[in-house]
């Protein structure tokens, strides 16, 4: 055999992964050997490789080659993550450049185009792995958007439900106020607008002393829950603990503290309105804050305001900057550059507003994880990791696993009706029309009765089953 | 490098320009486990050279031709140090692997094939120019290719894959590289090791000094070197064989394993005379160039320049010290006349 001077991996790469693939020395059958398997934590099937995944993949097909060196039965299970954002963001823009907006064709023909477009798209990744060199058992490739991932991932979420893991919770989505919908984060367009920056004064109760704050969004105070300080800003350390008072109105606010706030910026005082701002919402949620919703969800104020019920929110903004000038509360009004978001649909600007969406209760499900780490069942290489990891789960907040989106595993929940715990929540719609009648005790719903949740599962439920769907073992 | 910041290297044009086991390995000599890591185009060129030097190698082995006779000393001694040598690396590879340190057994693994197989067996084994290889060294040589082989499998597995199979005709599925045996070998002998070490030691002070007075490999040099310890091996013929010298081993007499003490001694005589006569002659140019220079400065009437008399002063300082120079290499070079 004549050898050439020089090494050509191009020739030679594609060459011997066919003779691998052909000889089928990726693929593995359960046997009596030690098992050695591998599950790839899937690639967006949207994605294109980059140096991340080469150095993760690589390190994979360094365990499992060597795995198999050593005679043990190895397994490396391929797949795509359906990657509801990205993907479902690609198929909208695609629409919008043939002038269709997803909204105009509805949940089934958008999902036709999704599907379509994974056709076409998905798995480019995957061919990329091959030119790594990447062994995997390709007959195993799985999509998480397949018949028994999407059916194992709905029926995870029913039993997290039934096992009171997962419950409906209150949460900041961007609201449409015109269109009176719930928008994801896609679906808002930031745009570079001139503001006014309102500096208002809260008075400290039973004192002469104000606080200033500043606002572009005054009306918005009449839902406030607190004011927050630094804890170290020792221009106000005479009012840890005290109160103030909410202007026009005279409602009692806590000042709390939390280093959330940056003391270089304004005045180092900050407003707290939960309902109102995404922010403001995690900070109450911290401080166990009352939650004031001041507006209706046609952008009008409520009774809540005390002041404006029924007033639009932007006749409020001209209202109030007047009231607070005369009651003496308004020390100062500049202009201001900011970003706001607009609606893509409408081009009215969204509110934040809370909704109800659904949480899986973290507490108890990481005890297992942190658990069995800690009884050396699960070790980190390096080890030092274990702290990172405790540190995150020990710390972590109740998930929120709906998104406002289509592609992706359908939330499993049925209404029947306009409270917020008329719902039932399993597989079928001819189940959830038995589940519904008991619950409500009313048999005379019909299928008619019955709207399915619009939204998809979050990732998290999806990483739950995934291990074993790979295997083929069913949590069913 | 970062995703977001759109500032990292497209994988496939690195596959394209480095080959695959390049950049894999390229990725791994940069990432020790859990740490951020600082990503460099020229690793995945090191792992490209890597490709090139086990090709090469493959290249060599192929290249020769047997003939029947004894398997030399120096052969003999080279066999039994490698085998040692690869009990001694597996055993680390083996724990580097147990404890998902991949970046350590890479190295490892680099390491034994660069520095161990290639810069040291395959010399000290390899036949003369034009000569030839006995068959026993030459079937010794191939099995611990092959062996490597297995062990650089998973971090470059097409390479070892293609010389896997031009090394021998194996037709059968399971005769591949990819499913073959990953090599059990008992922890190397740690003495015959280090008396290794120091061969390869008294082999780098003989190469340094070449290098530093200019003298070809070609032309013979005899020496001797101190040793603590003892040597037990007669590593004359590896010497003469991989650096054209012949040393004195002179021993303390303990019983220790042997170590080196200060630099080989190699009987330079004339050569050593001419190196250093030539060295003096070429300081003697420079600093009279210097002296010249700074006369030259003293000499300028600007009186801004010299406003400074302290200025001045370290001026003329350094020309004493100049001359001062001259005159004493030039004594030197009149004694070596």
């Amino acid at each position: 055999m004549e050898i050439p001077s020089k090494y050509d991996p191009r020739e030679t790469e594609s060459k011997w992964y066919e003779f691998w693939m052909k000889n089928d020395y990726f693929h593995s059958e359960p046997d009596d050997r030690e098992s050695y398997t591998v599950v790839i934590p899937p690639p967006n099937v949207t994605g294109v490789l980059h140096m991340g995944h080469m150095l993760n993949n690589t390190i994979q097909d360094v365990l499992v080659r060597r795995a198999r060196l050593q005679g043990k039965n190895a397994c490396w299970v391929p797949g795509t993550d359906h990657a509801s954002i990205a993907t479902e963001a690609k198929v909208v823009k695609r629409l919008r450049e043939k002038g269709i907006k997803k909204s105009d064709i509805g949940r089934e023909e958008f999902l036709k185009h999704a599907w379509e477009w994974k056709e076409e798209y998905g798995g480019i990744i995957l061919e990329q792995l091959k030119k790594l060199g990447a062994s995997c058992d390709w007959e195993r490739t799985s999509f998480t958007m397949d018949e028994t991932y999407y059916q194992d991932v709905v029926n995870t979420f029913i039993r997290l439900y039934e096992k009171g893991l997962i419950y409906r919770g209150e949460r900041m989505i961007n609201w449409d106020p015109a269109a009176l919908t719930a928008l994801s984060d896609e679906e808002v367009i930031h745009k570079e607008v001139n503001s006014k920056l309102y500096h208002v004064r809260y008075q400290i109760k039973d004192s002469k002393e104000y606080v200033t704050i500043a606002t572009t969004r005054p009306e918005t105070i009449l839902g406030d829950s607190a004011i927050c300080i630094h804890p170290d800003d020792t221009r106000y350390t005479h009012l840890h603990g005290k109160h103030a008072l909410v202007p026009l109105i005279g409602r009692e606010i806590p000042i709390i503290l939390d280093d959330y706030v940056d003391m270089e910026f304004g005045t180092g005082c900050l407003k707290v309105t939960p309902a109102h701002d995404v922010n403001d919402f995690d900070l109450g949620a911290k401080h166990n804050l009352e939650i004031i919703n001041i507006m209706n969800p046609n952008g009008t104020l409520n009774e809540n305001s005390v002041l404006f019920d029924g007033v639009d929110r932007f006749k409020v903004r001209k209202q109030i900057e007047k009231d607070l000038e005369e009651s003496g509360n308004l020390v100062e009004v500049e202009s201001y550059q900011n970003k706001i978001g607009y609606s893509e649909r409408t081009d009215v600007v969204i509110e934040p507003r809370l909704s109800l969406q659904w949480w899986v209760k973290m507490d108890d499900i990481v005890k297992p994880a942190l658990q069995s780490v800690k009884d050396g069942e699960i070790n980190f290489y390096p080890s030092n990791f274990v702290n990172t990891y405790n540190h995150w789960l020990n710390n972590v907040k109740d998930w929120c696993v709906s998104r406002q989106l289509w592609w992706g595993h359908r939330i499993p929940a049925w209404f029947y009706g306009q409270g917020d715990d008329d719902f039932v929540v399993c597989v079928t719609a001819e189940e959830a029309l038995e589940k519904a009648k008991s619950k409500s005790g009313n048999e005379a719903l019909t299928a008619e009765d019955l709207k399915q949740d619009e939204d998809v599962i979050g990732y998290l439920v999806l990483f739950l089953v995934m291990a074993y769907v790979c295997i083929q073992w069913s949590p069913r | 490098m970062s995703k977001t910041l759109g500032n990292s290297p497209d994988p496939i044009e690195l596959i394209k320009k480095y080959g695959a086991d390049g950049v894999r390995v390229g990725m791994l000599l940069c990432a020790p486990a859990g740490n951020d890591i600082p990503f460099d185009e020229g690793l995945c060129e090191q792992g490209r050279n890597f490709s090139n030097k086990i090709w090469n190698a493959f290249r060599l082995i192929k290249g020769w031709e047997v003939s029947e006779k004894e398997q030399p000393l120096e052969a003999k001694q080279a066999v039994k140090w490698f085998n040692s040598r690869i009990g001694t690396v597996l055993e680390e590879i083996n724990d580097s692997f147990t404890k998902f340190r991949l970046s350590e057994a890479l190295m490892s693994s680099y390491k034994l094939i660069w520095d161990d197989l290639c810069s040291s067996y395959l010399e000290a084994v390899k036949p003369a120019y034009g000569g030839k290889i006995d068959p026993r060294s030459l079937k010794e040589t191939i099995e611990f290719f092959e062996t490597t082989l297995k062990i650089i499998h998973p971090f470059m597995p097409f390479l070892s894959e293609e010389i896997w199979h031009r090394l021998a005709d194996r037709p059968e599925k399971e005769d591949a590289l990819i499913v073959a045996k990953w090599p059990e070998q008992e922890k190397g002998d740690e003495l015959l090791q280090r008396e290794w070490e120091v061969l390869s030691e008294i082999l780098s002070d003989v190469k340094n000094q070449r290098n530093q007075y200019g003298i070809s490999p070609k032309e013979a040099l005899t020496g001797s070197v101190n040793i603590s310890g003892r040597l037990n091996q007669d590593f004359s013929r590896l010497f003469k064989k991989l650096g054209n010298c012949t040393i004195d081993i002179i021993s303390d007499g303990g019983d220790t394993s042997p170590r080196k003490n200060g630099v080989v001694s190699l009987d330079l005589g004339d050569k050593l005379q001419e190196e250093e006569k030539k060295n003096l002659e070429k300081e003697l140019e420079y600093s009279k160039g210097f002296a010249k220079s700074v006369e030259k400065k003293l000499s300028d009437s600007d009186v801004l320049l010299w406003a400074h008399s302290k200025r001045r002063n370290s001026e003329r300082k350094k020309l004493a010290d100049a001359l001062a120079k001259i005159s004493q290499i030039e004594e030197k070079l009149e004694q070596m006349k």
